[in-house]
């Protein structure tokens, strides 16, 4: 039985996955589109923990690898590892409308692109090797840093992705 | 047994984690070369389903976006023809509108006749849901004629210009990789001098220009600024003499046997809607 909190994700950033690659083409800024599936995977990870962060995370992956040319499995390494670091910080920190989603999103998006410099480098993927020195790196740090608080908010409205509650044992 | 099953379920995330990325690695590692891979295919076939589906919403979308402003639009138009003054300036910038719509029409019409290689229409559909690729996907497949390695071009501002070139094929739709790729070659020529080169996309920068590398040195005397680049048809995917691009800077290291040009493309990218994807055959004329 899968649970709850696994399906509503799994179904969130396949949707977001979808959209990325068909109606975002008319919110791009300098040809650049918010990283929908990223901003839901740290949401996600960072309120239920590195289990549903990691395993959503490669399932958001694997969706975008299937809607590109990307080698398949890339985008699945890349979130995976994304879902379990934000997974740690749960319980961690409260996390405020505003500042840290922007902040934590904003910091996902760095973490992203050395991940992905890191994997093209060792793969030999040579038509994304030098993105870390490109333009894009920064818009794209800019839009989804700026693009979390309202996604943060939006989200926040799903029961099934709500901070687990914990129980004090004495 | 005991043990091993204490073991799995204390750390059982981090199992599922390393577990997960030995998949992923290994889906990477068979997956790094040949790009058509069947069961991506079968999969994509699915995915195109909702590709095709959310392209119709966004369609739908606008159209009914669209649809309201003209609404207002014939409110207004209402309002104004209580004005008789008004009405008969409408009536003459409808005619004056429809006018231009019209030249536009028999422009494209005109544009694809002249064409001579046998062609076949299709509408992006889809683009790649990350920024670090730029691939698109079009609304024909297979079942159309597609092939892969098959030129794509589109008209834009009354010019043809290359776009890409199909580097996957399913059913219904087809994967196009635009020349802004960096990992896309393309055999290219200057159209006045006739000097030839390696066009491919600037990996280095976000920027919209392409790089045209390996060119004799003795065409820094006969290349300007503006200058035409058109395909060389070396290589056999692209036909000769489709537009690729206008000169926009041009460099020549001492240390370096041959200099490099910096191509603004013909087609802009970002409003790219209605394309041709090229058959090799050439179109029998009239």
């Amino acid at each position: 039985m899968i649970k709850r909190e696994y399906l509503t994700s799994i179904l969130l950033l396949s949707f977001a996955a979808i959209l990325q690659s068909t109606l975002f083409r008319y919110i791009t800024i300098w040809n650049v589109k918010p990283d929908l599936v990223l901003i839901i995977l740290v949401f996600v990870a960072s309120r239920r923990g590195s289990m549903v962060g990691q395993v959503t995370g490669f399932w958001g992956g694997f969706v975008e690898d299937l809607l590109s040319t990307a080698p398949l499995g890339f985008n699945a390494l890349i979130k995976t590892l994304i879902g379990y670091i934000y997974g740690i910080i749960e319980d961690r920190i409260v996390i405020d409308p505003i500042i840290l989603p922007v902040l934590i999103v904003g910091i996902a998006t760095i973490i992203k692109y050395l991940f992905v410099a890191v994997i093209s480098a060792i793969f030999s993927i040579e038509s994304i090797g030098a993105v870390l020195v490109s333009s894009r790196f920064l818009v794209e740090i800019l839009y989804n840093s700026l693009s979390a608080p309202f996604v943060f908010a939006l989200l926040s409205l799903i029961k099934s992705l709500k901070p687990r509650e914990k129980t004090l044992s004495l | 047994m005991r043990k091993i099953s204490t073991a799995l379920s204390r750390h059982k995330k981090g199992y599922t984690l390393v577990l997960l990325v030995i998949i992923s690695i290994s889906m990477i590692l068979f997956s790094a070369k040949p790009i058509s891979f069947r069961p991506r295919e079968m999969v994509q076939s699915l995915f195109a389903i909702f590709q095709r589906g959310a392209g119709g919403i966004s369609n739908w979308f606008v159209n009914t976006v669209n649809s309201i402003s003209e609404l207002k639009r014939a409110k207004l138009e209402l309002e104004e023809a209580q004005k008789k003054l008004m009405a008969y300036e409408k009536i003459s910038r409808d005619i004056i509108e429809l006018k231009n719509e019209n030249k536009q029409l028999r422009e494209q019409l005109r544009l694809f006749r002249r064409l001579s290689y046998k062609s076949i229409p299709a509408e992006v559909i889809a683009r790649d849901p990350e920024n670090l690729f730029s691939t698109i996907v079009l609304n024909k497949g297979s079942v159309d004629g597609v092939k892969r390695d098959m030129a794509v071009i589109a008209y834009q501002n009354g010019l043809q210009g290359l776009v890409g070139k199909v580097v996957l094929v399913n059913k219904y739709t087809s994967t196009v990789k635009p020349i802004l790729d960096s990992s896309l070659y393309i055999a290219a020529m200057f159209q006045k001098s006739r000097y030839t080169g390696l066009i491919s996309g600037d990996s280095e920068d976000n920027s919209e220009y392409l790089i045209m590398k390996y060119i004799n040195k003795e065409a820094m005397n006969y290349i300007e600024y503006g200058d035409l680049v058109i395909t060389s048809g070396l290589g056999g995917v692209y036909p000769k003499g489709i537009h690729i691009g206008r000169v926009r800077k041009i460099e020549a290291k001492t240390y370096q046997t041959s200099m490099e040009a910096y191509i603004e493309p013909i087609i802009d990218f970002s409003r790219l809607e209605y394309v041709f994807i090229l058959e090799k055959e050439r179109k029998i004329n009239d």
